[in-house]
């Protein structure tokens, strides 16, 4: 327990600092205009101000009552994202299923504990029904494999 | 000057003649940068079985939609020049540069135009209660200023409607939309005055009379509307606009081949049972030789380019 | 009578062994894509596109609806199971689809679902047999400031949708509307907030935002944390899905309230599903005499916004066929359909193409049977799911959204933002901001802007507009009453608490 909310605290900061950058950047970026045409620069330039405001509102409020430590970890959105990462960095130049490896392989070790066996089994299962349901099934247009250079 | 771009592309065609006769030598892959079912997508699609026929090869439909169609644009202009990637794209491709700043490449250098497919016709509606002739809706609109309505800033619904308040002097808010759609429904629902449409965006409300229309934005009438009028015998001559998909190769591209595909493309087009299939969808078919639809592309570049200026779109 | 003799004719279309099949096949294909998540209705109708050339078009239409609406059959099952939701209009529904399976009452949940969306899709259709003119007409008259009120109207509702800090859900409302203005602006085609990334010209996928910042960030909670043997075998059994009593008493109102809800955003071209299952959920809470129990597994919850949803998905189709305007990207494909076969949808489809029409109809009903008969047995197969290991299980599903984010748009650059959302997500979680009302300003928020910026544009910079024009008028005076009624419950509930808490403490102090 600590004395204040210290989560929402970093919380509201952080929403103050993204409503302030982005009304700086749609004031000196786009055209704020009038208000009968209004330019593309006026709508977000009021959001980011009311969203600086409600930044300031939810530490205020924060300061007054006591928080919990979150639970914070740093495996698992490493692994998780790592996965997806590596989807995102194989699929286009490498094809379906080295980016499906990538995603299965790197994420499964957010479980922090490796099952060679039940990996692999998973892994020709995937390369198996993923280009049975998106390839053949619904004619998404990819290659399987493929080698850019 | 068009003799000699000719006899030039004949020369580099008769050094390298292996090469276009061969072609194709794999699957043909045409990039699409629009959703599957839009109108370039379906008359690619339509245009894919006749070039397969053709070629002994499978021509590919690849939609790579974003960016207003700038995504798959870029994407082709950086393919390999062998002919085996191409662009089916619209007018988008003019347009577009006159209001997009910091565009992915060039288009007057990164892609070779091979042949203008074909073209839709647009015509200025107006709704139900609206006035009958232009003339009327020009004078009305002094004394009492209306609404146009776009399919969005810088499509060509837009600067069809810029080019006519260029033109006419007629006093007219431009209102932008998300689509034709919505276009259509704010001129239904008299939100709107006036809307440059395609034929098919109006479609079944043009028959049932819930939208009127004024005028064929171009030189000639048009087959299925021959009681309404061109822009041109109203009296405004220039006054042309019409969306047309094209289809393009990346540069360096070698012209014999460029001549190729646009010889097998137009023997398609001139294929009846093509265009059988096409014309009920709208589609003016042509028949362009490089040459001329690349002078097209330039012309069109500079048009637009200078409206935008004049207009103050996109500013 | 006409109207018999128009359903006779559409049953005799739709239920030839042709359209029959086909029926059947996009009704199954809609329940497995509403399924995985991440994989959205529009991805999987556009890759389909190309085979429905070969098909009559009656024909092809019935297949490609049959996915539109089994879709959202679909999606609430990963929504209840896993907490991630199959599609983005069922996200709402995990707020207490899957507390309930949570508890053990998974089975009940699918099933109770199923009979919502069954209800709302039964109620769209209704509407769309016997008033498709007339509505059409109505749509007419909602120009740009009546929509604008109407979303000003969903974001006030929203701001309730979620239990905790209304501050706090506020501010992801209002960041929610901001990541909707990336990209291009349709009024000056000023490209905002897309740091020089051409593919974010078009916007943030809607996807790619809602698999991120539910899918991923809930995976990453998860991990190491679900145990498959916590699951009670009891609750697997196939007589674990009947409804308690207490179930179909409560169900009642809240679907009815959110067929109609949705049957309304359906009519209405640019809104859609999802926004009337968030308002679904939103009016259900503010309704409800025990808004408490909203969040931890309260059936109303689910069963508003699920027929909301289905009922939508059936009305969508009335601008659709009737003006020829699609509501939605899905639609304009349904259209696409329609114009490669030479059909033009408008006013006189009724009357021109009745075979079309009234089978298309028809069939509507014919595959929400199918639907049914499918979802029920399936129950029991989903519900089993619960017992893969986790550690099976989430590497699948995140290969799923992958594939899923990259279908849509055919671009890495959406699995990217998969990641981005991802991150984002986490964050969330960890500082205890609730997605849901971001989810619904980021599809709110642009057409707000676009409606307002617009509806100025048309009243030559008059606000008045928005409180002359009748409809707009009647809509800003129900936002007016949504504000004060919520004050006035907010205080009331204050007051409650502080009456009832001594009282409370007296009682513990007793015993």
């Amino acid at each position: 327990m600590f004395k204040a909310d210290y989560t929402d605290v970093v919380g509201g900061a952080l929403l103050v600092a993204t409503g302030l950058g982005v009304t700086a950047v749609s004031m000196t970026s786009y055209a704020v205009g009038t208000l009968r045409r209004m330019g593309p620069g006026m709508f977000p330039s009021i959001l980011g101000v009311l969203l600086a405001f409600l930044g300031i509102l939810i530490v205020l409020q924060a300061l007054r009552k006591p928080g919990r430590r979150p639970d914070i970890r740093v495996f698992s959105p490493l692994f998780v994202l790592g996965g997806v990462a590596a989807f995102a960095a194989l699929i286009a130049p490498f094809g379906l299923i080295p980016a499906i490896l990538g995603v299965t392989i790197i994420s499964s070790l957010a479980e922090l504990r490796l099952r060679p066996v039940s990996l692999i089994l998973l892994c020709l299962a995937l390369c198996l029904i993923a280009p049975l349901v998106f390839v053949y099934g619904l004619g998404l247009q990819i290659s399987l494999v493929r080698w850019p250079f | 000057m068009k003799t000699l771009l000719t006899a030039a592309a004949i020369a580099l065609g008769l050094a390298s003649p292996m090469l276009a006769e061969d072609y194709p030598s794999g699957p043909v892959t045409i990039v699409v940068p629009y959703s599957p079912s839009g109108n370039t997508d379906v008359l690619a699609r339509h245009l894919a079985p006749y070039l397969e026929a053709k070629w002994g090869q499978s021509v590919v439909i690849d939609n790579r939609p974003g960016g207003g169609s700038m995504v798959g644009t870029a994407i082709v202009s950086q393919a390999a020049p062998d002919g085996l990637t191409l662009l089916a794209t619209t007018s988008a491709y003019v347009t577009a540069p006159a209001i997009q700043k910091d565009l992915p490449f060039d288009p007057r250098a990164d892609l070779i135009p091979i042949t203008n497919v074909g073209h839709v016709s647009y015509i200025l509606v107006t709704g139900e209660n609206g006035p009958d002739t232009l003339a009327d809706f020009i004078e009305s609109s002094k004394a009492e200023p209306k609404f146009a309505a776009t399919a969005g800033l810088g499509t060509t619904t837009h600067f069809a409607i810029e080019q006519f308040i260029a033109d006419s002097g007629a006093d007219v808010d431009v209102v932008h939309f998300k689509g034709g759609g919505p276009a259509v429904v704010s001129i239904l629902s008299g939100e709107t005055d006036i809307y440059g449409s395609s034929v098919s965006s109006a479609g079944e409300n043009l028959k049932s009379g819930k939208v009127k229309a004024l005028a064929v934005l171009g030189n000639e009438r048009i087959e299925v509307l021959p009681d309404v009028p061109s822009t041109k015998e109203l009296g405004f001559d220039g006054l042309e606009i019409k969306q047309w998909v094209g289809m393009f190769a990346p540069k360096g591209t070698d012209p014999a081949i460029i001549d190729k595909i646009n010889a097998d493309v137009n023997e398609a087009l001139a294929n009846p049972e093509f265009i059988a299939t096409v014309t009920p969808l709208d589609w003016t078919l042509d028949n362009t030789s490089p040459v001329e639809f690349a002078q097209q592309v330039d012309v069109e570049l500079t048009k637009w380019a200078d409206l935008a200026v004049k207009q103050g779109i996109g500013q | 009578m006409e109207l018999l003799g128009n359903a006779v004719l559409g049953l005799g279309v739709a239920l030839s062994v042709q359209n029959l099949f086909y029926c059947f096949l996009g009704a199954l294909l809609g329940t497995i894509v509403g399924v995985i998540p991440g994989l959205g209705v529009l991805a999987a109708i556009s890759m389909l596109f190309p085979l429905t050339f070969s098909l009559e078009p009656t024909t092809a239409l019935i297949m490609l609806a049959g996915i539109w609406y089994g879709t959202t059959y679909g999606g609430s099952t990963a929504s209840i199971l896993l907490n991630l939701p199959g599609t983005p209009a069922n996200a709402v529904t995990c707020l207490d689809g899957f507390p309930m399976a949570q508890q053990g009452r998974g089975g009940v949940a699918l099933f109770m679902t199923t009979v919502a969306s069954f209800f709302g899709a039964t109620f769209g259709i209704l509407l769309l047999m016997l008033f498709t003119p007339v509505i059409a007409e109505y749509a007419l008259r909602f120009g740009s400031a009546e929509y604008f009120a109407l979303m000003l109207m969903g974001l006030v509702a929203a701001s309730t949708i979620s239990s905790g800090s209304a501050l706090k859900a506020l501010a992801m409302v209002v960041l929610g509307i901001l990541f909707g203005l990336v990209g291009m602006d349709t009024q000056s085609a000023t490209v905002r907030f897309s740091f020089g990334i051409l593919g974010l010209l078009e916007g943030i996928s809607l996807i790619a935002l809602a698999m991120g910042i539910f899918g991923v960030a809930e995976i990453i909670m998860s991990v190491r944390r679900v145990r498959t043997a916590d699951i009670d075998p009891e609750t697997l059994k196939l007589k674990a899905i009947k409804p308690t009593r207490d179930d179909v008493r409560r169900s009642w109102f809240p679907m009815l309230r959110g067929s109609s809800i949705g049957s309304f955003f359906g009519t209405l071209p640019g809104t859609g599903p999802s926004i009337a299952a968030f308002l679904s959920y939103a009016i259900e809470k503010r309704l409800s005499r025990t808004p408490e129990r909203f969040g931890n597994g309260a059936i109303e919850g689910i069963m508003g916004p699920e027929s909301a949803n289905n009922a939508a998905d059936q009305t969508a189709f009335i601008p659709t066929l009737s003006l020829g305007v699609p509501g939605s990207a899905t639609m304009a494909l349904m259209l696409g359909v329609l114009m490669i076969h030479g059909v033009a949808p408008g006013p006189n489809l009724i009357t021109s193409q009745p075979e079309l029409f009234w089978g298309l109809i028809m069939s509507f009903w014919v595959g929400n049977i199918i639907l049914l008969i499918l979802n029920i047995p399936l129950i029991g197969l989903w519900v089993r799911m619960l017992t893969i290991p986790y550690h099976i299980l989430y590497p699948s599903v995140l290969m799923f959204i992958c594939i899923g984010a990259y279908s849509s748009g055919f671009s890495a650059l959406n699995i990217w933002m998969v990641f981005f959302f991802g991150v984002l997500g986490y964050l969330m979680r960890l500082l205890q901001f609730p997605g849901a009302p971001l989810l619904l300003g980021f599809v709110l928020g642009p057409l707000m802007e676009e409606h307002f910026r617009r509806a100025m544009v048309l009243s030559r910079g008059d606000f008045m507009t928005f409180f002359e024009r009748p409809i707009s008028a009647v809509i800003m005076a129900l936002t007016g009453l949504i504000l004060l009624w919520g004050i006035w419950t907010s205080e009331r509930g204050r007051r409650v608490e502080t009456e009832t808490k001594p009282a409370d403490a007296e009682e513990a102090g007793g015993s």
